[in-house]
């Protein structure tokens, strides 16, 4: 059973479509990608998704029924801007928002200790939170997020205002839960994060889906005439290759269009003088995606990107 | 139900500890006291107060001072002025005053003192002067205790129309003193609860915790929170103001005339306690629609003049109790609270009025917890945008 789904929702804010018939599902023990350029409906689509907002059309369905009280506890949300009580103690405001979630504070209380201990946050406990740093603010809302051991977990820019040893120590939280089966959605710009951890992503963009697949899949429906090769030979005089420039101690060879990488690969084979230790079709990277995705989505259709 | 609890518990904790909370908790009444005890001290006139009687007229000062009432000027007589002089250079008297030899004829008494004179003084030696003079002719005492007591004659107005009181004014004040101080401790829990809303929802708390609870759960559970913090504070100043009304009642006997019915506490705690729920929800309702605190507090600014009403017409609801002008602001929910305390001691009323007036109190501090709750859905997401009045109605209505 997906942990999530989401089917055509719909949301108008006045005049404006915020979401525009949005449809998917997440299942347990995966990282879902929720990305999307600013404006695009992503925090309405968590909203409408936790109950916040009511969709004027489509449908939500939580461990498969509608959002209840009881499922709220099931489910842990960090969202994209923070504060939280600014004049209350760290380990006070935890305990707090965990008995919302319904935790007793005899659960609350090893858990507490050992996240704020893994995020080296356990000697500023009974400091109040204006004390705290933006980076230990960030990561005592993820610990405030994810102390129930919630089974679906929604991170919105969990990354953001942390350096990469924060960064770190907060994805392997992340993938741990993953490994123990928790439905994640994650919603960030940071698309080395999405290359590395997600396995499936939607791009929204202007309130509708226009991108979705898993990560790997979604590359390489977008890989281009271009692969790559490590080895040695004359790579820029070969028949086919259009322009070669040096990457990543390889090279990338830019092909005509009518020489696919197969036949590249048999080109290779056959000769003389090149020897060859890699040879892989290039795939672009999600940030290079994006941007041709939403560019092309301005005015014309993903057909137009995907060329 | 566990989860308002615990959001009422939170919000209480809060505020409780809070300096200014407990500024204001511990302030005014400290305030009170000191406003009284430097009355008692200034009024206090343990001093000794020596006579230099020329004259012969006057009763014979220790005697008439034995007869005095405690806290009044201890008089003594001197033989000269050299004498009194050397006792006020000695610090032996604070004060003392000359009568010449032929009094009353030549009347100019002279008080000869170190520092500024204490006002009440010469009051003392006014009713000390009349005293000896009376004593000096042949009248009854009877008579004679009349004339001392000068302008304070005893009259006792007695209102020959229904439910009247003798005395509108010493029956009344103290109640409306009690208003005054519910009144008050309610603006206080209602300025936190503006704030409190306004910055969860300025700083996404509140994304989390309508993920975590129903709003109206949250918001009654902020409401009883709140409502809490305001009733230990209206009980501190009240346990106080019994306190310092009891020790200034049995020092100055002017006050025996203030009373306070017992049925009051009844009255303030029926009344109140709704009254203050809908206060609070009022507040997070604004709280809920606007963007920021100051903004909010216009609009709850309107809600604090309604309340004030029941004093600027006192007038009207101490001539006419059972007026209509007093009956139509006891059930008005607003101002419902403060016109019965003010009216309750003044005159009998009528049964269908108090259950007409608490049970649309009532209603109202129901349909305002309701209100927000469903506002919340509406308004809490708007950041940075008011709530319009077509979005407040539709939220009323149902849907979003």
């Amino acid at each position: 059973m997906n942990t999530v789904e989401i089917s055509n929702i719909t949301k108008k804010f006045g005049a404006t479509l915020a979401v525009d018939g949005v449809s998917f599902a997440v299942a347990p023990g995966e990282i879902f990608g929720l990305l999307g350029p600013n404006g695009a409906g992503k925090t309405t689509t968590i909203r409408i998704m936790l109950d916040i907002l009511r969709p004027d059309s489509g449908e939500v369905s939580l461990f498969g029924r509608p959002m209840t009280e009881q499922t709220k506890n099931r489910i842990g949300y960090l969202p994209e801007e923070r504060g939280l009580y600014a004049d209350i103690k760290l380990l006070d405001v935890i305990y707090y928002l965990a008995a919302l979630k319904g935790l007793s504070r005899g659960e609350a209380a090893p858990r507490a200790e050992a996240y704020l201990r893994r995020l080296d946050l356990w000697e500023h406990r009974n400091k109040k939170l204006s004390a705290l740093s933006r980076g230990m603010h960030q990561k005592a809302q993820f610990i405030v997020t994810v102390l129930h051991d919630p089974d679906l977990i929604i991170v919105d820019e969990p990354f953001s205002g942390l350096d990469p040893v924060n960064t770190e120590l907060i994805r392997a939280i992340i993938l741990n839960l993953r490994d123990s089966g928790k439905a994640i959605i994650m919603s960030t710009h940071q698309m080395h994060q999405v290359e590395m951890m997600c396995d499936r992503i939607v791009l929204i963009d202007r309130g509708r889906v226009v991108l979705r697949g898993p990560v790997q899949e979604v590359r390489r429906q977008f890989a281009g005439n271009t692969v790559e090769v490590s080895g040695e030979g004359p790579f820029a005089e070969l028949p086919g290759v259009l322009h070669a420039h040096p990457h990543n101690g390889g090279w990338r060879l830019a092909l005509a269009e009518q020489v696919s990488p197969q036949e590249m690969l048999r080109i290779l084979a056959a000769h003389e003088g090149v020897s060859v230790e890699r040879f892989s079709v290039a795939l672009p990277d999600l940030h290079e995606i994006f941007i041709r995705v939403v560019e092309a989505t301005g005015d014309m259709s993903l057909e137009t990107a995907l060329a | 139900m566990n989860k308002i609890w615990l959001v009422a518990r939170h919000e209480f904790r809060r505020y409780v500890t809070r300096r200014a909370f407990l500024f204001a908790v511990l302030g005014l009444p400290l305030l009170l006291a000191a406003v009284i005890f430097v009355v008692a001290l200034i009024a206090g006139g343990d001093a000794t107060v020596g006579v230099v009687d020329h004259s012969g007229v006057l009763l014979q000062p220790e005697l008439y001072s034995a007869q005095l009432e405690d806290g009044a000027p201890f008089f003594v007589a001197f033989a000269d002025e050299e004498a009194a002089r050397l006792a006020l250079e000695q610090g032996e008297i604070r004060y003392y005053f000359t009568v010449p030899a032929a009094y009353p004829l030549d009347n100019e008494i002279v008080i000869y003192q170190l520092e500024e004179g204490d006002i009440n003084l010469y009051d003392e030696i006014a009713a000390y002067l009349r005293a000896s003079l009376v004593e000096a002719t042949s009248v009854e005492p009877a008579t004679v205790n009349l004339l001392v007591a000068g302008g304070d004659l005893p009259v006792r107005f007695v209102s020959l129309r229904e439910g009247g009181v003798e005395d509108p004014f010493s029956a009344f004040i103290f109640p409306f003193f009690v208003g005054f101080l519910l009144v008050m401790s309610i603006f206080t829990s209602a300025g936190y609860m503006l704030q409190s809303v306004v910055d969860e929802k300025e700083n996404r708390t509140m994304e989390i915790l309508v993920t975590s609870l129903r709003p109206e759960q949250l918001m009654t559970g902020k409401v009883l929170g709140l409502v809490a913090l305001g009733l230990v504070q209206t009980a501190i100043w009240l346990l106080v103001l019994l306190a310092l009304f009891l020790y200034a009642r049995s020092r100055w006997e002017f006050l025996d005339a203030l009373t306070l019915p017992p049925t009051l506490l009844f009255i303030a705690i029926a009344w109140f306690i709704p009254f203050y729920i809908m206060m609070a929800s009022l507040m997070a309702a604004i709280g809920v629609s606007v963007t920021a605190v100051s903004e909010g507090q216009q609009a709850a600014s309107v809600i604090t003049l309604l309340t004030m009403v029941p004093f600027w017409l006192l007038a009207i609801l101490l001539e006419a109790p059972l007026g209509p002008i007093s009956v139509a602001l006891s059930l008005i929910p607003f101002t419902a609270p403060l016109t019965m305390l003010v009216r309750w001691p003044l005159a009998e009323i009528p049964l269908w009025q108090m259950v007409a007036s608490w049970l649309l109190l009532t209603t109202a501090a129901l349909l305002s917890l309701w209100l927000v709750g469903r506002l919340l859905r509406v308004g809490m997401l708007r950041y940075g945008q008011r709530l319009s009045l077509r979005e407040v109605r539709g939220a009323l209505r149902g849907g979003e």
